[in-house]
C-alpha cells in the first residue's frame, strides 16, 4: 500500500482484574499484539465477538484508553508519544462513534450545542459562524437545522446516531472510528445509516475503522476486513476475498454462523463447541485451537504468526492456505 | 390444515400513558399449530412483545390493559382464565424464553434450584425425582457436568449457558407452546447458532409448537415454517417462509428484505430504504398505516384501513395494492 493513514503496531494492552493480599493480580489479555494499517479513504472492517477485544482496540487508538506496548502512528506522527495539547490537536481528526448514540449525548446540551462543541473548543469557530457550520452539518447527515435547539430524548435512535455522526464530522476528521454504529438500529433504519456512511466518505474522503459484530454490514461496506479473536487478528483480507476464499477456521466458523436470509438456502453450517476461552488464561499455541474442527498437534503447543498466504492476505493459522 | 394448538383472534393491548393511550398491539390474529415455527417479525415498537406477553398475561395491568380479543388454547380463552387457573398453565403447558437471560433467572438462587421450582409447582416428583430430572435437562440442553452446574449461580455462567439454562426451564414440564422472545439477540452469531440448533433439536424431539419473535430476518429464514410480518401493532402479512422470503406482497414486508445488506445490491451500493419513521400510534393516522413510506400508496390508502385478506391457501396480506406478478402461478387470489 503506498499511503498510510494509521499504523497500527504491536499493540497491546492487558487490564489488571483481581489480586488482593493473597490473591495474585492477573490480567484480561485485551488486545494483545496488534498490527494494523489503514489508507486514506479506505474502510477497515474489525469483527469478533463480544469480548475480542476490537472496541478495546478501537479506543486504544484514540487514546481514550491508554496502551501498554506498540505505536500507534496516525498522519506521520506516533500518538503515544504527544502531550495533551499535542494529543487534543491530533484527534480533531481522528473521532469516533458509538453504539449508543443516547449514551454519548450530554442529556442536557441541546444537539446544535453537541455538535458545535469541537469546533468551539479548538477555538475554531464562534457565534453565527458556528451556528451556520452546525446547520450545515445537521442539513449534512439529514436533519433539519431548525432541529438545533432540541434535545437528545426527542429524537429516535436513528436520528440520535445522525448526531453522533454530525459531532464526529464537526472538526473534518480524516479517520472516523465507527463502535458498532448501527447495531441498535431495526434494519430499515440500519440501512439509511450505512447509506450516510458511504455518502460521507465519498464526499469527504474519510477512512473507516469500522467495529462491528454483523458480518453482512461489514461485507457490505468495508473494502477490507480483520477478524479479532481472543485480542489477536487472526486474518485480515479484502472483502470479498475474506467470503470467497477464506484462510482461517475461525473465519469459516463465524461466516458459516451467520444466519442467511434465504430459506433452505442455509450452506453447511459448522457449529462451534463450547464458549469462547478467558482471556486471562489464554489456550496454549494457536488460541482458537480447542475450538478448532482443523486442531492438529502442533496448534497446542507452537503459536501461528499472522503472515501473508495470499496477495494482502493475511492468516495466523499453521495449515494455511487451505 | 389440522386445528391450530394456540389461536389469538382480534387481540388488542393498549398502554395508558401520561400522552393517551397507546394501542401497542391494535388487532392480532395469529395460529400456530402443533410441530410448528411461527415467527412474529417487526421492527422495534410494532407490538411483537407486547403480542406475546398479552398471550399469557405478563404485562403489568395497568398501565397495559388488554381491550380485546382471544387466545384460544386447548379449548379454552386464556384471557377469561382466573389467575390461579393461569398460573397451572404457564411455565407447564405453555412455556416462555426471553431475551435477555441474566434478568430473567434470580441472582440469589443456584441454577439448578430455579429449574426445581417450576418442577416442583407443577409436578408430583419427589425431591429425589426431582434432582434427577434437573439434571437430566441441564444434559438436554448440552450443559456439560450438570450435577456441578446445578450448584451454580447465574453470574457464574455465560450467556449461552444461561439461555441454555431458560430453555431447560421452559422445557421442564414439556410444554406443548414455547414462545422465544428474541431468544439469541444478545448473543454471538456462534452462539446464537448453537441455540436455535438446539431449540430446533429440542422441538422435534417434544413436538412442541414454537412461536419465535424475532427482528432478525436471517433467523426468520432459517427456523420458520411460517411468518407474521407486523407494522404498528397490526399483522399486514402471512405466509409460509418461502412465500414471505420469495414472493413477499405487502410493500412494508418488501421493503424489509430488500433493506437487508447482501440480498439485492452490490458491495457498497447504497441500500434500499424505507423512508420516514414508524407512525406514533397514539395518533394513528386514518387509512393504512404504512402508507406514508409506502411507494405504492394512493387515495384509497388514505381513506381505508385494509382488511388483513386471505391469499391462497396459508397465506394474507393486508394492502390495497400488493405485489401479485410475483404471486405464484395457479392460486386463487
Amino acid at each position: 500500500m503506498s499511503e498510510v493513514l494509521l499504523s497500527v503496531e504491536g499493540v497491546r494492552k492487558y487490564f489488571p482484574v483481581g489480586g488482593g493480599w493473597f490473591a495474585a493480580r492477573e490480567h484480561v489479555r485485551a488486545v494483545d499484539g496488534v498490527d494494523l494499517v489503514i489508507a486514506p479513504g479506505e474502510t477497515l472492517g474489525l469483527v469478533g465477538e463480544s469480548g475480542c477485544g476490537k472496541s478495546t482496540l478501537g479506543r486504544v487508538i484514540l487514546r481514550l484508553i491508554e496502551a501498554d506496548a506498540g505505536r500507534i502512528v496516525f498522519e506521520g506522527r506516533d500518538l503515544r508519544e504527544l502531550g495533551r495539547t499535542e494529543m487534543r490537536n491530533a484527534r480533531r481528526h481522528a473521532q469516533i462513534i458509538f453504539q449508543d448514540p443516547y449514551a454519548s449525548l450530554n442529556p442536557r446540551m441541546t444537539i446544535g450545542e453537541a455538535i458545535g462543541e469541537g469546533p468551539r473548543v479548538h477555538g475554531l469557530l464562534e457565534g453565527e459562524a458556528l451556528d451556520a457550520r452546525v446547520a450545515e452539518l445537521l442539513e449534512t447527515v439529514g436533519l433539519r437545522p431548525d432541529h438545533a435547539g432540541r434535545y437528545p430524548h426527542e429524537f429516535s435512535g436513528g436520528q440520535r446516531q445522525r448526531v453522533g455522526i454530525a459531532r464526529a464530522l464537526a472538526l473534518e476528521p480524516s479517520l472516523i472510528i465507527a463502535d458498532e454504529p448501527v447495531s441498535s438500529l431495526d434494519v430499515s433504519i440500519q440501512a439509511q445509516i450505512l447509506n450516510l456512511l458511504l455518502d460521507l466518505q465519498e464526499r469527504f474522503g474519510i477512512a473507516y475503522l469500522f467495529i462491528s459484530h454483523d458480518l453482512r454490514v461489514v461485507h457490505h461496506l468495508c473494502d477490507r476486513v480483520a477478524v479479532m479473536y481472543l485480542g489477536r487478528i487472526v486474518e485480515l483480507a479484502p472483502s470479498a476475498e475474506l467470503y470467497d476464499q477464506t484462510q482461517h477456521p475461525y473465519t469459516e466458523a463465524l461466516l458459516s454462523a451467520v444466519p442467511v436470509p434465504e430459506p433452505g438456502g442455509g450452506r453447511e453450517r459448522i457449529v462451534l463447541k463450547g464458549d469462547v476461552p478467558s482471556p486471562i488464561h489464554p489456550p496454549s499455541g494457536c488460541p482458537f485451537h480447542p475450538r478448532c474442527p482443523r486442531a492438529e498437534d502442533r496448534c497446542s503447543r507452537e503459536e501461528p504468526a499472522l503472515r501473508e498466504v495470499g496477495a494482502g492476505h493475511l492468516s495466523a493459522c499453521h495449515l494455511a492456505p487451505f | 390444515m389440522s386445528e391450530p394448538v394456540l389461536s389469538v383472534r382480534g387481540l388488542r393491548t393498549t398502554f395508558s400513558t401520561d400522552a393517551g393511550v397507546l394501542p401497542a398491539v391494535d388487532g392480532v390474529d395469529l395460529e400456530l399449530h402443533a410441530g410448528e415455527t411461527l415467527c412474529v417479525v417487526g421492527e422495534s415498537g410494532c407490538g411483537k412483545s407486547v403480542t406475546a406477553l398479552s398471550i399469557l398475561r405478563l404485562l403489568p395491568e395497568p398501565p397495559a390493559s388488554i381491550e380485546a380479543g382471544e387466545v384460544i388454547f386447548d379449548g379454552c380463552n386464556l384471557l377469561e382464565l382466573s389467575n390461579a387457573e393461569l398460573r397451572k398453565i404457564r411455565g407447564s403447558r405453555i412455556a416462555m424464553v426471553f431475551q435477555e437471560p441474566m434478568t430473567s433467572l434470580n441472582p440469589v438462587f443456584s441454577v439448578g434450584s430455579q429449574i426445581d421450582e417450576a418442577l416442583k409447582i407443577h409436578t408430583d416428583l419427589t425431591r429425589q425425582g426431582r434432582r434427577e430430572r434437573v439434571e437430566e435437562l441441564l444434559t438436554l440442553v448440552g450443559i456439560p457436568a450438570p450435577a456441578e452446574r446445578y450448584r451454580d449461580y447465574p453470574h457464574q455462567l455465560s450467556g449461552g449457558m444461561r439461555q441454555r439454562v431458560m430453555i431447560a426451564m421452559a422445557l421442564s414440564c414439556e410444554p406443548a407452546v414455547l414462545i422465544a422472545d428474541e431468544p439469541t439477540t444478545a448473543l454471538d452469531v456462534t452462539i446464537q447458532a448453537q441455540i436455535l440448533e438446539l431449540l430446533a433439536s429440542l422441538q422435534e424431539r417434544f413436538h412442541m409448537a414454537v412461536l419465535l419473535i424475532t427482528h432478525d430476518l436471517g433467523v426468520v429464514a432459517e427456523t420458520a415454517n411460517r411468518v407474521a410480518v407486523l407494522y404498528a401493532g397490526r399483522v399486514v402479512e402471512t405466509g409460509t417462509v418461502y412465500e414471505i422470503f420469495g414472493a413477499p406482497r405487502h410493500p412494508y414486508t418488501v421493503g424489509l428484505m430488500k433493506a437487508m445488506p447482501g440480498r439485492s445490491v452490490g458491495h457498497r451500493a447504497p441500500l434500499h430504504v424505507i423512508p420516514g419513521v414508524v407512525p406514533d400510534l397514539r395518533d394513528r393516522p386514518e387509512g393504512c398505516s404504512f402508507r406514508e413510506r409506502c411507494p405504492r400508496a394512493d387515495a384509497v390508502c388514505a381513506e381505508m384501513d385494509p382488511e388483513l385478506e386471505a391469499w391462497g391457501a396459508e397465506s394474507a396480506v393486508a394492502c390495497h395494492h400488493p405485489y401479485v406478478d410475483e404471486r405464484p402461478a395457479g392460486e386463487g387470489g
